[in-house]
């Protein structure tokens, strides 16, 4: 999967000479950490490119702007190269989104994308000068000797950088921007933002983490309930939703947080120094994050895909497609069991690892050590159990049943360009979840960058989970060929019978019509309004009155608590508070070259009245 | 000995658990039974034999008070006032049962911290003192009607009785009896005030006394 | 070693429509009536299979696979199942999490199948069933991870081989716990009494029947052999807590086994003779108490 890997750590001994510019240097460094985003980055691109291949100049031009500033950020060794890399990447996806900008929604969501990017931003910015402060350099190298720091310091860079790339990742509570945004988003854009982008933040994070040294346990602890609050709200508004795309949007929040949690237990084994918990939670959570990518930008690119075919996103309007459009219809389904980690597909082994590692610090762990641990076994079953059912939602009202509107009547099948890079994702996917005992001790190097002076443990640990994947990979064999088995066992009984076709058992009621089947909204009531906290259920009524009621109607729908309670009355106290600046926005042109008069000769006063 | 020791605290904590989590009165005083006859029969099992048949008799009074006359008293009130079918829990089920879940492990977490002169027989047996205390007080302040207050107060002596033997305190049946007598004395006048109250008002949520307040 | 290591899988496959026998005759014997002869699942299953089969126009592939999926999903989960001594066919530390997420493909399949027939009726039961299904499956893991936690050990064959004698000498009360927690699990996961009325697909109780209302045929037999296989699978779960730790000829183990079997399958009628279905909003309550029992015993190793 990584043929590079030990070529890479040659090549990072060897970085490209440094360009020097004022305040720093324009330094690169390639190394195994680096080289694994950078092949998401050039998969991902590349996939994603195909899918979109009719886009138009404009698109094209932020669509490579975006790759490079993503290639920027993962090699960069300077924080100002980094920043530089980050800013391209986040003006570039944000003229991505805006792509559509005809429409009122998408200017919204763009609108959101930039002041959440930017906030997040801001924290980097205080970060990468602490980092130099204390260091005297912006060189990342020089970094590595932030580690001697007292633990305020590394505490303070530390909620820095979770918030800041976490803003970009998609961490509940830094997450409201993200479901806003990707809906909107062209399909393949929104496949590469997620599957690549929001991992490059990940990415930020793992970086830092290298340069601070022995971690202390609360760092941990602290990423595993970011961890699993990301991973259960997100699933559960995924859960809610109407739209196929904020679905998924949200379904990636709740990825990130299995990450996250892996993060997690990777960190609070090195604090504890648990070894081989450490490596299996970096291992897995480098895994999921290859895995995500694969299922994630497979499932946007489906939803592409039928979101090209019949015009629409709600769920509602969908139905029936999987005779229509029977490839991507499959594709699809084979993403969502990829992504609610069931074998005999990839999701599996990468949340497997993260179990692994969770069990086991709780296993060898003394109460009250071992609560983080189990708490992340508790989160991630959870987590496990609801996206089946997100998913079973999404695949089962879009893609079985009956068309619920024209918009899937009118459906066709994609084309090839579009369908190809899909298959080549699912292939991928078929791959990791197979040959996964092969590869997982290629990630030694990988781990050993997050976790160095350890070599030896990292390989053994790696060696036994690949043993442990192959006994995954045999089961899964088994599953095929007794499935096979099965389906001929079934062959040979119906042969010469009689198959006949009818109408579905509607319990004696003869006249159903696709209106009446099941809507995305009845089917995840009962679980939205168990989790109520997580997913705010609104109902809006207009019931009928008088004696001839004429109009009646009811609506219900999901809020996202987080944004309703936390983000909404903030952002509105602020523009009611600046919105008495609109007192000198008169638009008289006189008065705002008095403006400009007048604080001209102010400063002048200032300068030369004051400065002896 | 201990593995034993070890079963009965976390049966007791588990006792505790489902006071916390189930609302209907007639449960909660099975509960309460369970509880007192294990805790009243505690001193039996512990110690080597009291020296005195006072000692002895003390012993069996304590047991006849927790695990017979306080659940019969409650049930008869209970009874009484038709109490049996309903549940009063302020609190949602599940967050009632996430709030017990809290403090047993808070309780578990402080019994690790706390350091005795003589170590107890299990090492379960502070947290589930601890426990049985903290959810007598809770059952206190989670529920409205006055009888499942009296019945929070039963709990709380309960505890204080089971700390008073992890805690090996001298003479402590004497101690216990004290705490005992009071609670008796408690219930009786509940028993009483509680009958007026109804005889008054015709409700016993102790919600709507606040309406008394000036 | 090999023909004794498929002994568990053979009886499993054998028998397992017999434990719902236990369980109608059980409950035929409260009811004061005779109940259907043993081996009548034995001639349901014979019966359907031997039927034509008739689909609705609406559905596609996915119904015709989902039955085929789910079987092999839990008879692929039976080789992971130890019975007293004898050794699994396969067992990898983390086990249990692969047979957790086979039995979820297993509903995956089924819920999806149901949802194709494009029925209202149906995708209730589906709604419910993933309702359900996400509350059920953290219990179940979270009580073999606290039974794993407790023996020191990670995969399931070693767990009740070597981990649960241990557990008994230490702190029996954690077996009894966890006994109670994988008895609610098994109801709700195969849809008995306080969860689900197994035997009617009312409004009231639309659950598991009525997803599969529009099966038929060898696609019915499937599933009803499924279910079957899945009930046996959970009580294996529970029966393995009390197996003999001492070594002991293997036909006498496998007597003991299904003795054990057969006391599940009477605890089971009997729960359902004395118990009346829990209303829909309740049901939550039960699996979430369930859950908290298992968090409790993990507290319960300070010795």
């Amino acid at each position: 999967m990584l043929p590079g890997a030990n070529e890479t750590r040659e090549l990072a001994l060897s970085s490209i000479d440094a360009w020097h510019v004022p305040y720093g240097s324009l330094s690169f460094n390639l190394d195994a950490l680096s080289a694994f985003f950078l092949t998401l980055i050039l998969l991902l691109g590349v996939l994603t490119a195909v899918f979109g291949k009719n886009s138009s100049g404009t698109t094209w031009f932020f669509f490579i702007s975006l790759m490079f500033g993503m290639t920027l950020v993962v090699l960069a060794a300077n924080a100002l190269l980094f920043l530089f890399g980050w800013e391209i990447m986040s003006l570039a996806s944000y003229f991505l989104v805006t792509t559509r900008h005809q429409e009122p929604g998408v200017r919204a969501a763009g609108w959101t994308y930039l002041v959440a990017t930017h906030l997040g931003t801001i924290f980097l910015f205080v970060m990468f000068f602490l980092c130099e402060q204390k260091t005297g350099s912006f060189d990342f190298h020089a970094f590595s000797s932030l580690s001697a720091q007292s633990p305020e310091v590394l505490a303070a860079i530390f909620a820095c950088a979770v918030i800041g790339f976490g803003t970009k990742a998609g961490f509940a509570p830094f997450h409201v921007w993200l479901p806003d945004t990707y809906p909107e988003t062209p399909s393949h854009v929104a496949a590469l933002m997620s599957a690549v982008m929001a991992k490059i933040a990940i990415y930020g994070l793992l970086r830092m983490l290298t340069f601070l040294g022995e971690p202390e346990a609360w760092w941990g602890i602290t990423l595993i309930a970011i961890g699993i609050m990301s991973g259960l709200s997100g699933i559960i508004m995924a859960l809610s939703q109407k739209d196929l795309k904020r679905l998924i949007a949200y379904s990636s929040i709740e990825n990130i947080g299995i990450i996250t949690i892996g993060i997690g237990l990777g960190l609070l084994g090195m604090a504890y120094q648990a070894t081989g918990f450490a490596v299996l939670g970096f291992a897995g959570a480098l895994l999921h994050i290859l895995n995500h990518a694969l299922f994630k930008g497979l499932l946007f690119l489906a939803a592409g895909s039928v979101l090209q075919a019949t015009k629409t996103r709600l769920i509602d309007d969908l139905g029936g497609l999987l005779r229509r459009m029977p490839i991507t219809g499959g594709l699809f389904l084979f993403g969502s069991i990829a992504i609610t980690a069931l074998p005999p597909l990839n999701g599996f082994i990468s949340e497997f690892l993260i179990y692994l590692s969770a069990l086991g610090g709780g296993l060898t762990l003394r109460f009250p050590a071992n609560l983080p641990f189990l708490a992340a076994v508790l989160g991630l079953a959870l987590i496990g159990g609801l996206a089946l059912a997100a998913f079973a939602k999404a695949f089962g009202l879009v893609f079985l049943g009956r068309a619920r509107s024209e918009h899937s009547t009118r459906a066709s099948e994609s084309g090839i360009w579009m369908l190809l890079p899909m298959v080549v994702l699912a292939l991928c996917c078929v791959a990791i979840a197979f040959g996964s005992g092969f590869f997982l001790e290629e990630f030694a190097p990988i781990v050993g960058v997050l976790l160095p002076h350890h070599s030896a443990a990292t390989e053994m640990t790696l060696q036994a989970v690949a043993g442990q994947a192959f006994a995954i990979a045999m089961l899964s064999g088994i599953f095929l060929a007794v499935l096979g088995i099965l389906a001929l066992f079934r062959y040979l009984l119906l042969r010469g019978r009689v198959v006949q076709t009818g109408v579905t058992w509607g319990c004696g009621y003869t006249k159903g019509t696709p209106k009446m089947q099941y809507t995305s909204t009845s089917f995840s009531e009962p679980l939205s309004l168990l989790f109520s906290p997580l997913a705010a259920m609104k109902t809006e009524v207009t019931a009928p009155s008088g004696f001839f009621p004429s109009a009646a109607s009811l609506q219900r729908h999901v809020t996202d608590t987080f944004r309703e309670s936390i983000y909404l009355p903030i952002f509105l106290r602020i523009s009611a508070l600046f919105s008495h600046f609109r007192l000198i926005q008169h638009g008289r042109l006189r008065l705002y070259v008095l403006n400009v008069v007048v604080t001209l000769l102010v400063l002048l006063t200032w300068k030369i009245g004051f400065s002896s | 000995m201990p593995a034993r020791m070890t079963s009965a605290m976390a049966t007791l904590l588990c006792v505790d658990l489902m006071l916390i989590s189930f609302s209907r009165f007639r449960i909660l005083i099975y509960l309460l039974t369970v509880q007192g006859i294990m805790i009243g029969a505690m001193p039996f099992l512990l110690r080597d034999a009291p020296h005195s048949l006072f000692g002895y008799g003390l012993m069996v009074l304590s047991l006849g008070l927790r695990g017979v006359v306080f659940p019969w008293l409650l049930l008869v009130a209970s009874r009484k006032i038709k109490l049996l079918q309903q549940g009063d829990c302020v609190l949602p089920h599940a967050t009632a049962m996430a709030l017990g879940m809290g403090l047993i492990m808070y309780c578990v977490w402080l019994g690790s911290r706390l350091s005795l002169p003589v170590p107890p027989m299990s090492s379960l047996m502070l947290p589930a003192a601890l426990a049985t205390i903290l959810m007598g007080l809770m059952l206190i302040v989670t529920r409205r009607h006055a009888l499942s207050q009296v019945l929070g107060y039963v709990v709380l002596e309960n505890g204080i009785s089971l700390l008073g033997i992890s805690l090996h305190v001298e003479e402590e049946v004497l101690v216990e009896l004290g705490t005992l007598l009071d609670v008796f004395v408690g219930v009786f006048v509940m028993g009483v005030m509680i009958y007026h109250i109804r005889q008054e008002f015709d409700a016993l949520d102790m919600d709507q006394l606040s309406e008394l307040r000036e | 070693m090999m023909t004794l290591m498929m002994i568990p899988i053979c009886l499993a496959l054998c028998f397992a429509p017999l434990l719902r026998s236990v369980i109608n005759k059980t409950k035929a014997f409260f009811a004061g009536r005779k109940g259907p002869p043993w081996l009548q699942p034995y001639r349901d299953i014979r019966k359907l299979l031997g039927k034509d089969a008739v689909y609705s126009k609406t559905t596609t592939w996915l119904f015709r696979a989902g039955p085929l999926v789910s079987l092999t999903g839990v008879m692929l989960a039976l080789t992971l199942l130890p019975m007293g001594s004898i050794p699994t066919l396969l067992a990898f530390p983390g086990d249990f999490l692969f047979l957790a997420y086979l039995l979820a493909q297993g509903r995956l399949f089924v819920v999806l199948a149901a949802l194709d027939t494009g029925s209202s009726f149906e995708a209730m039961g589906a709604s419910r069933e993933v309702q359900f299904g996400a509350l059920t499956e953290p219990v179940l893991l979270l009580a073999i991870a606290t039974l794993s936690h407790h023996a020191s050990m990670f995969s399931l064959s070693s767990i009740y081989q070597t981990g649960v004698p241990d557990i008994w000498s230490r702190a029996p009360i954690i077996l009894l716990i966890l006994a109670l927690v994988f008895f609610v699990v098994l109801l709700s996961e195969n849809s008995r009494m306080p969860v689900d009325d197994p035997t009617t697909h009312l409004e009231l109780t639309m659950i598991h029947e009525v997803m599969v209302l529009d099966h038929g045929g060898p696609d019915l037999a499937f599933i009803e052999y499924m279910q079957a296989l899945k009930l046996w699978i959970f009580s294996t779960l529970i029966v393995g807590l009390f197996m003999p730790s001492i070594e002991l000829p293997v036909g006498l183990q496998c007597a003991i086994f299904l003795a054990g079997m057969g006391v599940v399958g009477v605890a089971i009628g009997l729960t359902e003779t004395m118990m009346a279905r829990l209303r829909m909003e309740k049901v939550p309550q039960l699996i979430v108490g369930a859950g908290m029992l298992s968090v409790f015993t993990l507290l319960l190793e300070v010795f």
